[in-house]
């Protein structure tokens, strides 16, 4: 008895106090160190709302952040729009090959965001395969595709499509489809299946994808500085920037105060409304 | 049962979860060479028990005592017992020799005595043409044959059972009982067989425990069970059976049911004061049925459907109070027909009678 | 219209936009794994086969360093994260109860925080705590905050399937917990934490953002790249990337056959 509670305890609290040092508490010395000062690449221990005024009131901060949000918005909604028909295929016609395409779609996700943007970087870069093809044709160069929001937006969809997509799979691949032929049994047709059956019952799958894309893509550092061009520059490179070159600690703590804000509250927003229990969650506590 | 031939003691065992008792203050000596079957409702602790047993779960209160020895603190790998589940769990990546050589390898035995004691089982359990092939390779009875297998490989103390049939159709279902009962006698070792099946426990058990909402309800040899049940749960619970509620007379010996035109003579071993409200319960297979026009005493009853039931006739009858009541007869060639009117009765000795509430006022 | 044939043509339509979407994911990874072997990088094409750029990689001290670093980071971030990834799944699955989704929104939550946030806050709390600059043991533990969440997730998934009551037929047999922790749970278990240690060593070894943060002047192979980067793209880092994908690729191949041949030998 005395030792079963024990093991409990232990392998729980291990877990839970490793993230509460060294998740939690960073976090919280992140939400202190924005509400202090920072002088001369000194940290000032007074108290002050100053970071958070600076944030809200000068232009180019509200610019680069209505930045993010839009591009984030933009790439989450167009990736899980690409995303279902994909997964979408692989689980009802993958057959025995599911798991090879569902591994083929993680394998480029695992090489890491900088050399997929190098990558990246070797297709749309101003010698890059689309630009020198066009070139090589006699064509003129596409300048949208280089240093652009449109080439950041591409960059983005690159780089988490298959997180989302993975997510949307995993979500589908659980899924039981004699539901969709049940409902199709009681008289509905396709788009009726998907909207009353197969969509809701993925909604929480989606909703997570959707969020794996959002948060980092709020959040973003090194694609707006490699491929935005001098108008891409979005939130996360410019809160990266106060903790290098400019060195005004504090001030980028309350930005990154204001990126997780954000991202909780669309967290919030999409959980809100969603009943676990119509969305084909069934709970995770299996005694 | 006297101590000295008690094999495996359980002594007033509880066990709580919070305030959930799901097992109350538990005695039961089981003697070496007994199958004994632990017969309960989903939820009743007859689960619970058996892990105690195993030592997978220990008791709040209590001790457990294998031949003398207290093994209530004892882990469960010490204890040297061998267990079978309702899933089998069988190891997937594991062949079947390997399966049945698990229990013998974890107890550090000599190469060449695994292999003889494998053999051995396997060529009891029938196994041996299959010894390497991987449990998904197996039907469910050869996986269920398996499992005992392994249960039984090492010599075990005893061999606990948790609903090891529930898994398997029917007809493999009556095959194995009759097996399991076979290996029983012939190892000589005890086996604690838990279901909430009634018909398993009567087949293949010398004794039954009955147990209901933690507590043991009834103990005693099958027969003794099925027909002479000493509580309304027992009787409702053994065998299939109808109940009818009823009053005793002023005289003190008769039952009039309260339902219903039938009045039967209270059976010379039952005392109740006159007034008392009763409740009667009859296994199905005892009614009488008589034909309308013959005269005689019964309750009036129309025979809505019969259902063939291999060599029995399940009569499916409708009160004239509108009770559907299922009475159980041999097959007879000239089966009573559909629609036809008939008195249903029992004879007094037959029936078990419970004063109203008995089950309450237990708790 | 004919069902069946909407049917096929859904399902074509389907299968030509996942080969796009296939063609999209994999052509810039093709294209720089032509243009490191080739003397003309910019446009590789017709591919050449020149190994001159792999060994200009393998001659260059900074990345051996970093590559030296990045293994020692990675290899610790992936055992750290899968062991306590492996507790919390248990934790959740078996002992916490009605609780479990409270520890498993907990335990997956900081999948929802940017890497970026993690690295900055982590450096924030080590600057103010202890005026420290980061050094190899902040970034492992930094980066394992991180791959935690991915290792739950996978074991979580793997482990969800497992019927716990496996372990207890074990002991009955007379195995310790110990010895049926290894004998049953494991065989039957090892894909998932296979997959968590490679998931959790893939992530960290390429992973920017927190070890930036974290290392200081400390090179690992995403920093170099990095640095490398901003004097422009060299046909070194062509085929550092192609290397990298190269035995991510194979890791995976090698977890494929593995599970294969188990399954046929089952």
């Amino acid at each position: 008895m005395q030792d079963a509670n024990l093991q409990r305890r232990l392998i729980l609290d291990i877990p839970t106090g490793f993230l509460l040092l060294f998740f939690v508490m960073p976090l919280a010395a992140l939400v202190t160190l924005s509400f202090w000062q920072t002088e001369n690449y000194k940290i000032v221990h007074e108290w002050t709302l100053m970071n958070y005024g600076t944030l809200a009131t000068e232009r180019a901060y509200i610019t680069f952040f209505l930045r993010s949000l839009v591009m984030a918005i933009g790439v989450s909604v167009t990736l899980v729009a690409l995303s279902w028909p994909i997964a979408y295929f692989i689980v009802r016609y993958g057959g025995r090959y599911r798991i090879i395409f569902s591994l083929l779609l993680v394998i480029p996700f695992l090489s890491g965001e900088v050399l997929r943007l190098i990558a990246l970087q070797g297709m749309l870069g101003p010698a890059g395969l689309v630009n020198g093809a066009l070139i090589r044709m006699g064509a003129a160069p596409l300048r949208m595709i280089m240093y652009s929001n449109a080439a950041s937006f591409i960059a983005f969809i690159y780089l988490y499509l298959p997180l989302v997509v993975t997510t949307i799979y995993l979500s589908l691949i659980n899924f039981d489809f004699r539901l969709a032929h049940a409902a199709s049994a009681c008289g509905a047709n396709r788009f009726r299946i998907f909207t009353e059956v197969v969509w809701p019952l993925n909604l929480s799958g989606t909703i997570v994808g959707f969020m794996l894309a959002f948060i980092p893509t709020l959040s973003a550092s090194l694609v707006p500085r490699f491929l935005g061009g001098p108008n891409g520059t979005l939130y996360g490179m410019s809160m990266a920037q106060q903790f290098g070159e400019s060195g005004t600690w504090a001030l980028g703590a309350a930005m990154g105060v204001v990126l997780f804000l954000f991202s909780a509250i669309a967290l919030a927003i999409l959980s809100y409304g969603v009943d676990l229990r119509r969305t084909g969650f069934t709970g995770l506590g299996r005694q | 049962m006297s101590n000295t031939s008690s094999y495996i003691r359980i002594d007033k065992v509880s066990r709580r979860y919070g305030a959930f008792k799901a097992l109350d203050d538990v005695s039961l000596d089981i003697s070496k060479e007994e199958f004994i079957a632990i017969l309960g409702p989903s939820g009743s602790g007859k689960s619970t028990l058996l892990r105690l047993i195993a030592g997978l779960d220990r008791p709040t209160e209590g001790r457990i005592h294998f031949e003398g020895k207290d093994v209530t603190e004892l882990a469960p790998h010490k204890r040297g017992i061998g267990m079978v589940f309702q899933e089998f769990l069988l190891f997937p990546h594991r062949t079947v020799r390997e399966n049945l050589a698990f229990p013998l390898r974890m107890r550090n035995e000599a190469k060449a005595e695994i292999e003889e004691r494998v053999e051995w089982v396997a060529g009891i359990l029938s196994l041996s043409t299959m010894l390497d092939r991987y449990p998904s390779q197996l039907s469910g009875g050869q996986q269920q044959r398996v499992a005992l297998g392994r249960g039984l490989v090492a010599r075990p103390t005893l061999l606990l059972l948790d609903e090891p049939l529930a898994n398997l159709d029917r007809e493999l279902r009556q095959e194995m009982e009759i097996e399991i009962r076979r290996y029983q006698k012939q190892l000589g070792i005890p086996f604690i067989y838990v279901t909430h099946n009634q018909e398993e426990a009567l087949s293949m058990s010398d004794r039954i425990a009955v147990i209901n909402n933690g507590r043991l309800e009834a103990l005693g040899e099958r027969q003794a069970i099925y027909d002479h049940p000493q509580t309304p749960f027992v009787a409702r619970f053994v065998g299939k059976s109808s109940k009818f509620q009823g009053v005793v007379q002023p005289d003190g010996a008769t039952v009039r049911l309260a339902r219903h035109d039938y009045e039967f003579a209270l059976p010379p071993d039952k005392k109740f004061n006159p007034g008392d409200a009763v409740e009667i319960f009859v296994k199905n297979e005892r009614f009488d049925i008589s034909s309308k026009q013959d005269g005689g005493v019964g309750i009036p009853s129309t025979v809505v459907d019969v259902v063939l039931r291999g060599p029995f006739l399940e009569y499916v009858l409708e009160t004239d109070r509108g009770d559907t009541v299922i009475a159980v007869k041999p097959k007879r060639n000239d089966p009573i027909p559909i629609r036809e009117r008939v008195l249903l009765s029992w004879n007094p000795a037959d029936c078990h009678i419970f004063k109203d509430g008995a089950d309450d006022a237990r708790r | 219209m004919n069902p069946n044939f909407t049917d096929s043509l859904i399902k074509w339509t389907l299968a030509v936009f996942l080969v796009v979407v296939f063609a999209f994911l994999y052509m810039p990874i093709v294209h720089i794994l032509f243009a490191s072997l080739s003397t003309r990088p910019n446009f590789p094409y017709p591919p050449e086969f020149n190994v001159a750029s792999y060994i200009r990689l393998s001659t260059n001290t900074v990345y051996q360093s970093a590559f030296l670093n990045s293994l020692l980071l990675a290899s610790c971030t992936a055992v750290l994260s899968t062991v306590l990834g492996f507790l919390a799944t248990v934790g959740v699955l078996r002992f916490a109860g009605k609780r479990a989704l409270i520890y498993a929104i907990f335990f997956a939550a900081p999948l929802f925080v940017a890497e970026i946030l993690l690295g900055i806050s982590s450096m924030a709390l080590y600057y103010m705590l202890f005026e420290l600059q980061g050094n190899m043991l902040t970034a492992i533990i930094a980066n394992a905050v991180h791959c935690f969440s991915f290792c739950f997730l996978i074991m979580a998934a793997m482990l969800y399937k497992y019927d716990w009551r496996m372990n207890e037929a074990a002991i009955v047999c007379g195995a310790s917990p110990l010895r049926s922790f290894f004998e049953v749970m494991l065989p039957i278990t090892w894909p998932g934490i296979m997959g968590s240690l490679i998931t959790a060593f893939v992530l960290s070894l390429n992973g920017l953002d927190v070890s930036f943060y974290l290392l200081g002047a400390t090179p690992t192979m995403p920093s170099v790249a990095w640095g490398a980067l901003r004097y422009g793209v060299k046909p070194e880092l062509y085929a550092l990337s192609s290397l990298i994908n190269i035995v991510v690729f194979a890791m995976i191949i090698a977890l494929l056959v593995a599970i294969r041949l188990k399954r046929k030998a089952a």
